[in-house]
C-alpha cells in the first residue's frame, strides 16, 4: 500500500477518563477519499476516537498521524482538520457568509479570494442567497449546510463529523446524509463518521467500524458487516436479527424445533445455544415441505417494498420474524407454513 | 488548563474574601468589646458578649420601629398579594395578550428610584392634602409599588410552569365551580409563586429606608441611622441581625426559585 | 367568551393602583420639573443642567460607571472563573445562592459593615496599618468617592456574576472547538467568538449595574451622614431644606434626570438582554 495513500491513522490509541476506558488500543487507517464510519451504542469510544483525531483531546498513549505527520501533541488549531458538530456549533453572531469564510480569515487569506471561495461553498451546499442570513434564522438541516462548507472550504487534510445528522428530521436526515457523501467524494478527502444509527452507516459508508467498550469489533464493508458480522455482538448491532435457541443433534448439528440445519456450526450433542439468522435470510414454503420447521403466521408488518412475517413454531416457544418482498406475500395471520433457514446464513451467538 | 484554573480559583478566593470580611468585622465591633485600637493577638479573645444587642432589642425605641416595620411589611404583602394574584391568574387564564402589559407596568417601578418616587408622592399628595401621608401605614402601597417587579415576576413565574387555561377548562369541565376550580386548582398551584413574592415583599419593606426616611416614617432602618450616633455597638448589631434576615430570606427564595441565572434582583438598595 | 372590550375590566384593580400609586407621583415630579425656579424664566429640568446643579448629576453618573465598569469586569471574571470550575460541584451554586443575596444586600447595614472595616476605627484599617499601609495618609475616606465605590462593588459584583453566569454558559465548548477546527488559535477565538458574544451581556449588564447605582440612596446616606454630594442625597437637601425656598422644583428636577437616566439606561439593558438571548437559543 502506497504509504501517501493514508490519510489519517491511529495506532494503538488509549485513552481513559479517570476509571472508565473509553479507548483500548485502538487502531485504524483511513485512506485519501474514504469514508470510514465508527459506529457503537454511546460509550463506545467512537466520539473519543474522533476528538482525539481533532486534538480536542489528548490520548494516554498511542499515536495519531495525518498523512505520515505524527500530530498526536499538535494543538487543534494547527491540524488542518474539518469538523461538523452534532449541535451545528455554528457562530451565532456571524452570518453565513462569515462562517463559512472564518477558516479561511485565520489563515490569513485575502478578502478577495475568501469571497469568492465562500460563495462556491455556499453554493456547493445549496445555500446560494442566503449567505447574508444569521445562524438562528436558518433550519437545522441549513445550519448543517452551513457547518458541512465552513469545514470544508479550507481543503482540510480530513473530516471529521460528530453524529452530524442525529439532531435532524428523518426527511432532512436522508437528504443530507447522501449530500455529505457527494461532497466528501467530490472534495476527494478522507472522512470519518461517527454515529450511532446502523442505517446511516451501513448507507454512506465505505467502511465501517464496530466499536464497543473501547475496542473494535469488526471494521469492513457495509456489506460484510452485515452479511458477515464476526460475533454476536456485530449481528445484533446491525440490522435486524432472529435469535433461535437451539439444540445439537447427535449429527453434532444444530436443531430447531426438531429440525435438523446442515450448517457448518457444530456443537456437542445435546448442549443447547443461540443461534443468529438475518429475517432475510428465512424463506417461507408450503407446510409439511421436507426439511421445513411448521408453523403459523401470527403477526405481519408492512413496510413498503418489503413485509415481516412473525412466524411462531409449532413445536417450539420459538418466533422467528421473515423478510419477505411485499407482492409476493399471500397470507395471512394465522395461515400454517413451512419455515426453511438459510444455512448458510446462520451465527452461533458468541454473545453469552 | 492546569493554569488557567488556578487563576479562577485565585479569583473566586479574593472575591470571597470580599464578600466574607465586611461581615466579620461588623460582627466584630458588634460583639466584642475592645476599641480597635487595643486590638493585638492578647486581646483578641477578650471581651465577647451580645449584651449590646440584647439592650437594643430591648430599648424602645427598637421596638417601636421593629413593630412598625413588621407590620407593614405584613400589610404590604397582604395587599400586594390581594392585588395581584387576581390579576396574574386573570392575565394566564383569560387573556394572555394582557401579560406583557402587566409585566410592562410591573417593571416601570425599576426606572423610578425611591428617591424620585418619593418626591413625587410628596408632590402629588400636596393636591389631596397631606392627610393620607400623615399615618405610617401611607407607606404600604408604595412598599407595594416597590416590591412590584419581583412580586409579579415570582406569581407569573410560578404560573408560566403550567398551561392554567387547559387546567381550569380542565376543572371547568368536570364540573367544578367557579370557586371550587380558584380553591382546588388555582391557588395549589401557584403555592410557590405565593411564597416567594410574600418573602421578596417582606424582606423589600424590612429593608427599605429612602421612603420611610423622607417621609418621616420611624421604621427599623430609619432606626439604625437615628442611634447609629449614640449607640454604635448596639446599631451595628442590630444591623447585621437584619442583613442575617434578608440573607436567610433571599437565600431561601434562591433555593426555591431555582431557575438558571434567574435570580430575582432586587434594585431598590 | 367575553367581548374584547369587556375582557380588559379584569386589569382594572391593578391598573388603576399602579396608576395612582406609581404613575401619577412619576407625572407630579415631571410637572413640578418643568416648572420654572423662583427668579428664573427656565423650566427647573434646565436649570437642573446648568452650573452646580449639573456637578450633583454628572458626581452620580461618574460614581455609577465607575462602580459598574469595575464591577462588570470582576463580575465577569467571577463568572468565567466559576463555569471554569465547573467541575467542582457546590462551587456554583454556592456562587450564585450568595451572589444573589449580596446583590439585594444594601442600604444601612451593608453601609455599617463597611464602616466596621474600612471606616477611621475600622478592622482591617487597623490590619492594614500594622503592615504600614495607613490608609488615612492616601487620602482614602469610606464616606469619600473611593469609598462608596468600594461598597457599591460588594452588591454590583454578585449581581453582574447573576447576569454573566447564563452568557458564559452560552460560549459552549463546542464554539471553542468548532474554532480550533477551522484554525483559530485560542487568541484568534477570544477576539472573534468569545468576546463579541460577550459583549451585548457584558455592556447590558454594565446598564445595569450603572442603573442599580445611580438609584440607590440609602448606602450613601448613611456612609456619609447625609453630606453627600450624590444627587439622589441632594434631591433630599433640595426637598427638606426649607432653608432655600423656592428652589423645591430644583429637587424635582432632579428627580425627573434620574428617572430620565434610568429609562435610557434600562431600556439598553432590556435590549441588549433580548439580543444575547436570541444568540443563545
Amino acid at each position: 500500500m502506497n504509504n501517501h495513500e493514508i490519510a489519517l491513522k491511529f495506532s494503538g490509541v488509549s485513552k481513559a477518563f479517570g476509571q472508565v476506558v473509553a479507548l483500548d488500543d485502538f487502531d485504524l487507517t483511513l485512506q485519501q477519499g474514504e469514508l470510514v464510519t465508527l459506529l457503537g451504542p454511546s460509550g463506545c469510544g467512537k466520539t473519543t476516537a474522533l476528538r482525539i483525531a481533532a486534538g480536542f483531546e489528548r490520548p494516554n498513549s498511542g499515536s495519531v498521524f495525518v498523512k505520515d505527520k505524527d500530530v498526536t501533541s499538535l494543538p487543534a488549531h494547527t491540524r488542518n482538520m474539518g469538523m461538523v458538530f452534532q449541535n451545528y456549533s455554528l457562530f451565532p453572531h456571524m452570518t453565513v457568509a462569515e462562517n463559512v469564510g472564518f477558516g479561511l480569515r485565520v489563515r490569513g487569506v485575502d478578502a478577495a479570494e475568501r469571497d469568492m471561495l465562500v460563495v462556491e461553498a455556499v453554493s456547493r451546499v445549496r445555500l446560494a442567497g442566503l449567505e447574508g442570513r444569521y445562524p438562528h434564522q436558518l433550519s437545522g438541516g441549513q445550519q448543517q449546510r452551513v457547518a458541512l462548507a465552513r469545514a470544508l472550504v479550507f481543503q482540510p487534510e480530513v473530516l471529521l463529523l460528530d453524529e452530524p445528522l442525529s439532531a435532524l428530521d428523518a426527511k432532512v436526515r436522508e437528504e443530507l446524509r447522501d449530500e455529505i457523501r457527494t461532497l466528501q467524494r467530490d472534495a476527494g478527502i478522507g472522512a470519518i463518521f461517527v454515529t450511532h444509527d446502523q442505517d446511516e452507516a451501513l448507507n454512506i459508508s465505505d467502511r465501517v467500524c464496530v466499536m464497543k467498550d473501547g475496542k473494535i469489533q469488526q471494521i469492513g464493508s457495509p456489506r460484510d458487516i452485515y452479511l458477515r458480522p464476526v460475533n454476536g455482538f456485530v449481528a445484533r448491532f446491525i440490522g435486524a436479527m432472529n435469535v433461535i435457541d437451539i439444540q445439537f443433534s447427535p449429527q453434532n448439528k444444530p436443531l430447531i424445533a426438531g429440525v435438523e440445519l446442515d450448517s457448518s456450526i457444530t456443537g456437542q450433542v445435546g448442549s443447547v445455544a443461540q443461534i443468529l439468522v438475518r429475517p432475510d435470510a428465512v424463506s417461507l414454503c408450503q407446510r409439511g415441505t421436507f426439511g421445513s420447521i411448521d408453523g403459523t403466521v401470527v403477526g405481519e408488518h408492512f413496510s413498503g417494498a418489503t413485509t415481516i412475517l412473525r412466524i411462531r413454531l409449532d413445536r417450539a416457544e420459538v418466533t422467528i420474524s421473515a423478510m419477505l418482498v411485499s407482492r409476493n406475500v399471500q397470507l395471512n395471520v394465522g395461515d400454517g407454513v413451512g419455515v426453511v433457514v438459510d444455512p448458510n446464513e446462520v451465527l452461533l451467538d458468541s454473545q453469552n | 488548563m492546569i493554569r488557567r484554573n488556578l487563576w479562577s480559583k485565585l479569583v473566586l478566593i479574593v472575591v470571597a474574601a470580599f464578600y466574607v470580611l465586611p461581615m466579620i468585622a461588623m460582627a466584630r465591633f458588634s460583639f466584642q468589646r475592645v476599641p480597635v485600637i487595643k486590638l493585638g493577638w492578647s486581646t483578641l479573645g477578650k471581651n465577647w458578649t451580645i449584651e449590646s444587642l440584647v439592650n437594643a432589642v430591648i430599648s424602645d425605641r427598637f421596638r417601636q420601629a421593629a413593630w412598625l416595620s413588621v407590620r407593614l411589611a405584613l400589610l404590604s404583602v397582604v395587599l400586594g398579594l390581594l392585588i395581584l394574584i387576581p390579576t396574574t391568574v386573570y392575565v394566564h387564564v383569560m387573556k394572555r395578550g394582557a401579560r406583557s402589559y402587566v409585566e410592562f407596568l410591573s417593571m416601570l417601578p425599576y426606572v423610578v428610584p425611591p428617591i424620585a418616587l418619593v418626591v413625587g408622592i410628596s408632590g402629588a399628595m400636596k393636591v389631596v392634602g397631606t392627610w393620607f401621608l400623615a399615618s405610617p401605614f401611607s407607606l404600604v402601597p408604595f412598599y407595594v409599588v416597590i416590591s412590584l417587579p419581583f412580586t409579579f415576576r415570582s406569581l407569573d413565574v410560578s404560573l408560566g410552569a403550567i398551561d392554567l387555561k387547559t387546567l381550569v377548562e380542565a376543572s371547568r369541565s368536570l364540573g367544578a365551580s367557579w370557586s371550587r376550580t380558584i380553591r382546588s386548582v388555582i391557588l395549589p398551584n401557584m403555592k410557590v409563586g405565593i411564597i416567594n413574592a410574600s418573602f421578596l415583599c417582606f424582606a423589600t419593606v424590612l429593608g427599605e429606608f429612602t421612603i420611610a426616611s423622607l417621609l418621616l416614617k420611624f421604621t427599623l432602618p430609619a432606626y439604625l441611622a437615628e442611634s447609629q450616633g449614640n449607640n454604635p455597638q448596639g446599631t451595628f448589631s442590630v444591623g447585621l441581625l437584619l442583613l442575617v434576615v434578608s440573607s436567610l430570606i433571599f437565600g431561601l427564595m434562591n433555593r426555591l426559585s431555582k431557575r438558571k441565572g434567574q435570580a430575582f434582583s432586587g434594585l431598590t438598595l | 367568551m367575553f367581548r374584547q372590550t369587556k375582557s380588559w375590566l379584569g386589569l382594572t384593580p391593578f391598573t388603576l393602583f399602579v396608576a395612582i400609586f406609581l404613575l401619577w407621583p412619576t407625572l407630579s415630579v415631571f410637572r413640578s420639573a418643568l416648572q420654572p425656579v423662583e427668579g428664573s424664566s427656565k423650566p427647573a429640568m434646565l436649570e437642573a443642567i446648568s452650573g452646580q446643579y449639573l456637578s450633583a448629576i454628572l458626581y452620580s453618573v461618574r460614581l455609577s460607571a465607575i462602580t459598574a465598569g469595575l464591577g462588570a469586569v470582576i463580575g465577569t471574571l467571577v463568572a468565567i472563573s466559576a463555569v471554569s470550575l465547573n467541575q467542582f460541584k457546590g462551587l456554583r451554586n454556592a456562587l450564585v445562592g450568595y451572589s444573589a443575596v449580596a446583590a439585594n444586600l444594601g442600604g444601612i447595614p451593608l453601609a455599617f459593615a463597611f464602616v466596621a472595616s474600612l471606616g477611621m476605627q475600622g478592622l482591617y484599617t487597623k490590619l492594614l496599618s500594622v503592615i504600614g499601609i495607613n490608609l488615612t495618609d492616601l487620602g482614602f475616606k469610606i464616606s469619600d468617592f473611593s469609598g462608596i465605590v468600594i461598597v457599591y462593588l460588594y452588591f454590583q459584583i454578585p449581581l453582574m456574576t447573576l447576569v454573566m453566569l447564563p452568557a458564559v454558559d452560552g460560549l459552549k465548548a463546542t464554539l471553542k472547538e468548532a474554532a480550533a477546527s477551522v484554525g483559530a488559535t485560542p487568541r484568534q477565538y477570544w477576539r472573534s467568538i468569545g468576546v463579541p458574544l460577550l459583549s451585548p451581556s457584558l455592556l447590558g449588564g454594565f446598564l445595569l449595574l450603572f442603573a442599580n447605582a445611580f438609584s440607590a440612596y440609602a448606602t450613601a446616606f448613611a456612609l456619609s451622614a447625609g453630606s453627600s454630594k450624590l444627587v439622589s442625597v441632594q434631591i433630599r437637601f433640595y426637598l427638606q431644606g426649607n432653608t432655600i425656598t423656592g428652589k423645591s422644583n430644583l429637587g424635582y428636577a432632579l428627580a425627573a434626570w434620574m428617572i430620565v437616566v434610568m429609562v435610557l439606561a434600562m431600556s439598553g439593558y432590556l435590549g441588549l438582554r433580548r439580543r444575547s438571548e436570541r444568540w443563545r437559543r
